[in-house]
């Protein structure tokens, strides 16, 4: 937009007059901030229209310099706000901060809320990992019962092994093995025909 | 690539990331004992394919009156394998148990007289060997508890070559679990002989440095 004031071409033709402006002018409707529209008063009512009467001769050459002198403020002023909302380089708008639209009044369609999935997520994954956590732990421990439920105080994690030790492993391995009867738990008479009745 | 996932599908990741996490840590730590853990072959194997494979491997002929006592007494018989199949399994964790744990402490033992500098080559030999017997045992009593479970279920009247073949089978795997577990006696008599040897070696090096571990 051009906000310069154009000189106005000089109208040649000569019946345009004064008084067809002032009517113009007086004609035009403006919107109230009400919402209003005031209707439109009688041009050639005085109580109606407030600038009924007024004439372009009015303004003077000063009235028109002011004007053009705010009309070029308003110009640049325009100008150096859009320079600087606009960012120089398009990776910086990465960090610009957005700015959300105002919410609208009344009722609004329900989103799905990424905060709760997000938040269920990481739940259940700090579940699972105390779960994989304990189980590992149990896991540990009970083999930690197993190697101490080997029958001996040699046999801990930090201890060396002396001649004594192997000495008792030796015996404790060789009489347990012993203990077992395998020619009586392994009896072949218990599958024969006659004890299955055949 | 990663960037194009949906939140749906990268939850979905990272769950299952953890769900495998926590699969993996309950999975049962295996000991470097070098024992094996035999298949269920009722899990791998059906009835009917264990059966056959039994009668292929014996070619057993039954003739006429063999067959007629067979289907006459198959069933009272299927009750006396199940009582006795009870006792087995008492006995199969009982040797279980005590072999594992032998295993278990010699190779504890083993490692920690290694890493003291003691030669333990001769008592890794023995170990080997005595380690292949146990795996031996194992691999035996997994069959021979199949075998007599088999007995004890199948349908002995509808298959009485099936029900002779297994029960056949049972009986040789009975005998090879005592030959294994005689074996297995001879073997540990070798290790002991090693520790023998090593706990000599331990008493001359205490005995020259006048320490006491």
């Amino acid at each position: 937009m051009d906000f310069h004031k154009k000189p106005l071409k000089p109208k040649e033709d000569s019946d345009f007059t004064k008084a067809e402006l002032t009517t113009e002018l007086a004609s035009v409707p403006v919107k109230q901030q009400d919402g209003e529209v005031p209707a439109l008063a009688n041009a050639d009512d005085p109580e109606g229209n407030p600038i009924q009467g007024a004439s372009v001769d009015d303004l003077g050459s000063s009235g028109e310099a002011e004007m053009d002198k705010i009309l070029e403020v308003v110009n640049q002023k325009v100008k150096s706000t859009t320079l600087e909302d606009k960012p120089k380089r398009k990776w910086f708008a990465f960090f610009k901060r957005r700015v959300r639209p105002a919410p609208k009044e009344g009722p609004q369609p329900r989103k799905n809320r990424p905060v709760v999935a997000v938040s269920l997520a990481v739940l259940a994954s700090l579940a699972l990992s105390a779960a994989a956590y304990f189980a590992f732990w149990q896991n540990d421990t009970q083999k930690q019962a197993d190697s101490s439920s080997l029958g001996s105080q040699d046999l801990t994690a930090n201890s060396s092994v002396d001649a004594a030790a192997v000495e008792r492993l030796s015996s404790e391995v060789q009489a347990e093995v012993d203990s077992l009867s395998d020619s009586q738990d392994f009896d072949p008479a218990s599958l024969s025909d006659s004890s299955l009745g055949l | 690539m990663l960037i194009h996932l949906t939140r749906r599908k990268a939850i979905m990741l990272l769950l299952a990331f953890w769900g495998g996490l926590l699969v993996l840590a309950t999975q049962p730590v295996l000991g470097n004992t070098g024992l094996i853990e035999p298949a269920d072959s009722e899990k791998t194997t059906s009835l009917s394919e264990r059966l056959k494979k039994r009668k292929d491997e014996l070619k057993l002929s039954l003739g006429e009156s063999a067959k007629q006592r067979l289907a006459g007494k198959c069933a009272a018989s299927q009750a006396v394998v199940k009582k006795l199949k009870t006792r087995d399994a008492a006995v199969r964790d009982k040797y279980h148990s005590a072999y594992t744990k032998m295993i278990e402490r010699l190779e504890i033992v083993a490692t920690k007289l290694a890493q003291q500098g003691v030669s333990t080559s001769g008592l890794a030999n023995a170990q080997q060997l005595l380690t292949d017997s146990v795996n031996q045992y194992l691999s035996d009593a997994e069959a021979y508890r199949a075998a007599v479970d088999d007995l004890a279920n199948m349908d002995c009247k509808g298959d009485l070559e099936g029900f002779q073949a297994t029960l056949v089978t049972a009986r040789s795997l009975r005998e090879k679990l005592a030959s294994d577990a005689a074996l297995i006696k001879t073997s540990l008599k070798d290790v002991t002989a090693a520790l023998a040897g090593i706990k000599n070696s331990l008493q001359a090096a205490e005995a020259g440095s006048g320490r006491t571990y």
